[in-house]
């Protein structure tokens, strides 16, 4: 079994803190496993390289962009968690679905947070990466949402 | 009837169908009460409130959702690009049916509950506000077909913390075993 400590999240959405509300429900999946925050820009940066190069361990990285490339540049083994945007941008322009391809070939698995995502991010590639994409939802409690 | 929409007041949000959608259900006074609660934050609000009707309220972003879910009878957003929509599958956990865009990130969410409606959503706004209109008056009229706790129960299932930690857990032990890892 991996530990969790082995694990490091990549993000440039996670909150700073208990106020902050952007990227919440990435903190509700994965708020036992240590984070790397980075800026939306910093997928080129090397200080934030380094700071991923010194992790021992797996990587999940959250987003293609900018979190993937910096996943990709470590030479870290990592899985790539796809949750918006960016696979509509691969779907819509050849150029993007290029620039993606040596990101998503060297992720160990590349894990969607809907079917849809899925579809989406796989329909430029044909079948290349089905038997490594896979469904994993964001969760969401049932103490903090129920019927009233 | 109280309807319910929240998000990013950008515009693949499609705020502006829900606007025209309550400007025609108010004209053609469909129900005898209409209030409809906008909870949003972005560029496009201030446009937004210049084309609202009476019957329509906004709200800034609040910290507690679940209450104003609890308010509302159905929850309306018709937009695009959406990986999937968390607001839709709280709503339903929270006991408010959706209406959600066909052939988006919500399609799973109800073919697997059955809590709400799809509707298509296309380049003719008059055509996409007759049909979010058309769902509207569906579910309000058979209200318990698109919300009850059996529906309720599959949401929660679907995006149980607990299992979905065992997947990651899964996943990680299957692409990091000594055998596979770099």
């Amino acid at each position: 079994m991996i530990a969790k400590k082995e694990v490091l999240i990549v993000t440039h959405c996670y909150p700073k803190d208990n106020k902050d509300s952007s990227g919440i429900w990435l903190k509700r999946a994965f708020e036992k496993y240590p984070v790397l925050k980075i800026g939306k820009y910093d997928m080129f940066s090397l200080n934030r390289l380094k700071e991923v190069k010194k992790h021992n361990g797996y990587l999940i990285a959250c987003w293609v962009i900018p979190a993937g490339i910096l996943a990709y540049l470590s030479g870290k083994p990592y899985i790539m968690y796809c949750l918006g945007l960016d696979c509509f941008w691969a779907k819509r322009h050849w150029w993007v679905a290029l620039l993606f391809r040596p990101l998503l070939n060297r992720a160990k698995m590349l894990a969607f947070s809907s079917r849809h995502l899925m579809e989406t991010l796989n329909a430029p590639y044909g079948d290349r990466y089905r038997s490594k994409s896979r469904v994993v939802h964001l969760p969401i409690s049932s103490e903090e949402f129920y019927p009233k | 009837m109280k309807i319910l929409s929240i998000g990013n007041a950008i515009y693949r949000k499609r705020f502006d169908l829900c606007a025209l959608t309550c400007a025609k259900l108010e004209k053609e006074k469909t129900f005898d009460e209409l209030s409809w609660r906008i909870i949003a934050e972005g560029p496009e609000l201030e446009k937004l409130k210049q084309m609202a009707p009476k019957s329509m309220e906004f709200l800034r972003r609040v910290e507690v959702l679940r209450d104003h879910y609890h308010w509302a009878d159905v929850f309306v957003l018709p937009s695009y690009d959406e990986g999937f929509g968390l607001v839709y599958i709280e709503s339903i956990m929270s006991g408010c049916p959706i209406i959600a865009t066909a052939g988006e990130g919500a399609v799973e969410i109800v073919e697997q509950t059955g809590g709400g409606l799809l509707v298509d959503i296309v380049s003719d706004n008059a055509l996409s506000v007759a049909n979010i209109k058309k769902a509207i008056i569906e579910i309000s009229h058979n209200y318990n077909l698109y919300m009850n706790p059996e529906i309720v129960e599959r949401a929660r299932d679907k995006m149980d913390p607990v299992r979905i930690q065992g997947e990651w857990q899964d996943l990680l032990d299957k692409c990091f075993d000594s055998k596979n890892s770099d």
